[in-house]
């Protein structure tokens, strides 16, 4: 009967933990986790945050679920791995013998990276108790700053909003996340924060948190400005939770850690997925990082089907085709989906981006990959929304969507099946007004001729 | 039978947008439906269902909401954030080509006796 570890209770942790109960009924099956929740949805903390929903409500898998699969959670954390033996060993005493293990451990906020950031009041956002913290922070603050430009600093920003506080939110560039987004696309988002009453100051880089008797007090910025806050949010970036493995030479790494197609690492009984993987993307080539829910889930559940394998003296049979990376998000009122590839529109932000050790939370490093010499992007505006299409070697390779999502679950289709565009390029390359009339036309051709 | 094969050659295609149905013109053959891809799990459908179905059970699996409890007034489609949820047809082809029906859901004309 073997003995399944899985280290970590997220998106991709139990995802493998669902399958490996599904093919393996007598299997026994060990989750440790640092949180002290079940299983919740780690992108719904921003609901919490903006009083859409409570805590509670998070949790998706109940104590029952968990009995009834048995499941054994284990509110611990592992300290150490002996991968050659087989063994974790856990922070609250004693050792588990596996025979298949998986690193489910996910990514955390980079720490903030100026002088104060250990005072109380400065805070990341990675969990449900984060969350917590944060709301009990700001039902006693005026003002708030926020620091970073990906979603979680968004939606942190939204959030303090719609708690009452006065929020200055920081970037670094001179616009809203130039690294995805193309000017026209930041000016959109850019006016429904302002609108919203939110400060944005760009090109704002801080220089400390100035606190007083260990209280966050102001931030003072290069420029020389000071903002008053009794909070400050910091959200520059995640990188995945490889502590376990650094001590781990025999264990190959990157920015994560780098496994086959199977989910393996370079040792074959210790898999890993979700933030902390670094998968092969089919669509460039590159063992790329995905920092997203959908990805997690995916990848946890060809673990699951792997370790089944691996643990019964099997060769793993589960090839994980990595699905083009998605996201979907309502950003300020504006909704916004990224599918696969859609290039890089600022050369520097992304090679900062590509140079730096991380990236932000439902993001993907797929995303802004620069194209080919041979790939055009193609893009429509039209009010508040914006249709944006990547074409390389006559298929569509991603999109981007913000405002209306009249086109998402087509776009979403056509790239994810490489669907041959390659007779409308011309009508592609114009972009302009008539690309959503084009790319729906696409649609209802691919779907016409499609075999059911 | 002839109505159940028409109804397959409808809705085998892929799944359309709420917003590509014309209000109305499916009237009484709609139902919540959920994208697994989009599902985040928040369970903001659930909190705010006025009956109390939990909504992202069928959601993260992509599944149209069968509960008979379900009123259809729409209430989580419009809360949830991330346009998992949306008005989808009643009937679904399942990838073993089943039919996945919410008798609830559908005109009392239609029979169903043969669907198998």
């Amino acid at each position: 009967m073997p003995h399944y570890l899985i280290v970590g209770n997220g998106a991709a942790g139990l995802s493998a933990a669902e399958i490996v109960r599904k093919r393996d009924p007598s299997g026994r099956v060990t989750i440790v986790t640092r949180e002290p929740h079940l299983f919740y949805s780690r992108p719904g903390i921003a609901y919490y945050l903006m009083g859409q929903v409570p805590a509670g409500q998070l949790v998706s898998r109940d104590a029952a679920f968990y009995r009834e699969h048995r499941l054994n959670l284990r509110h611990d954390t592992v300290e150490r791995l002996e991968p050659e033996r087989q063994v974790a060993f856990l922070k609250a005493g004693g050792a588990l013998s596996y025979d298949v293990a998986l690193l489910a451990t996910g990514a955390g906020a980079v720490p903030p990276p100026f002088p104060g950031g250990d005072l109380h009041g400065v805070v990341t956002f990675d969990s449900l108790d984060d969350a917590t913290h944060i709301i009990r922070l700001a039902r006693r603050a005026r003002a708030a700053v926020v620091v970073g430009g990906g979603i979680t600093a968004m939606e942190l920003a939204e959030g303090l909003h719609a708690r009452g506080l006065h929020v200055h939110f920081l970037q670094r560039r001179e616009r809203l996340w130039s690294s995805l987004f193309t000017p026209e696309e930041s000016g959109i988002i850019d006016r429904h924060v302002r609108g919203l009453g939110i400060d944005l100051h760009y090109q704002a880089e801080v220089v400390e948190v100035v606190g007083r008797r260990g209280q966050v007090a102001a931030v003072r910025l290069q420029s020389g400005a000071r903002l008053a806050c009794q909070l400050v949010t910091v959200a520059i970036g995640v990188r995945p939770n490889l502590a376990l493995v650094r001590e781990l030479p025999q264990i190959t790494r990157d920015r994560g850690i780098l496994v086959n197609p199977y989910l393996q690492s370079s040792v074959p009984t210790l898999f890993a997925a979700g933030d902390v993987a670094q998968v092969t993307d089919r669509w460039t080539g590159q063992a790329q990082l995905d920092i997203l829910w959908p990805s997690a889930i995916h990848e946890g559940r060809a673990a699951g089907h792997n370790m089944v394998d691996v643990a019964h003296g099997r060769a793993p049979t589960f090839p994980y085709e990595k699905g083009s990376p998605f996201n979907a998000a309502l950003l300020f009122g504006l909704h916004l989906t990224v599918i696969g590839q859609i290039g890089s529109s600022d050369r520097r932000e992304r090679q900062e981006q590509q140079d730096a050790a991380y990236l932000s939370r439902g993001a993907s490093n797929v995303w802004t990959t620069p194209f080919s010499s041979h790939a055009f992007s193609a893009w429509d505006r039209h009010g508040p929304n914006v249709v944006r299409v990547g074409v390389e070697g006559g298929r569509l390779v991603g999109a981007l969507l913000l405002g209306n999502q009249g086109l998402a679950d087509p776009l979403r289709v056509l790239v994810e099946r490489e669907v041959d565009v390659g007779p409308y390029a011309v009508d592609l390359l114009r972009g302009g007004s008539d690309l959503p009339a084009v790319l729906r036309h696409i649609w209802d051709e691919y779907r016409s001729a499609a075999p059911p | 039978m002839l109505i159940i094969q028409k109804l397959r050659a409808l809705f085998q295609s892929e799944p359309q947008p709420a917003y590509d149905v014309p209000q109305g013109a499916l009237d009484g053959l709609l139902q919540v439906t959920g994208d697994a891809t989009r599902c985040v799990q928040c369970g903001i459908c659930g909190y705010n269902c006025p009956v109390g179905i939990e909504v992202r059970q069928y959601a993260r699996r992509g599944q149209n909401v069968t509960d008979p409890r379900c009123i259809a007034c729409g209430a989580c489609v419009e809360k949830c954030p991330r346009g998992t949820l949306r008005w989808g047809p009643a009937i679904l082809v399942r990838d073993d080509n089943r039919l996945e029906v919410n008798p609830h859901a559908l005109p009392d004309s239609l029979q169903l006796e043969s669907a198998t």
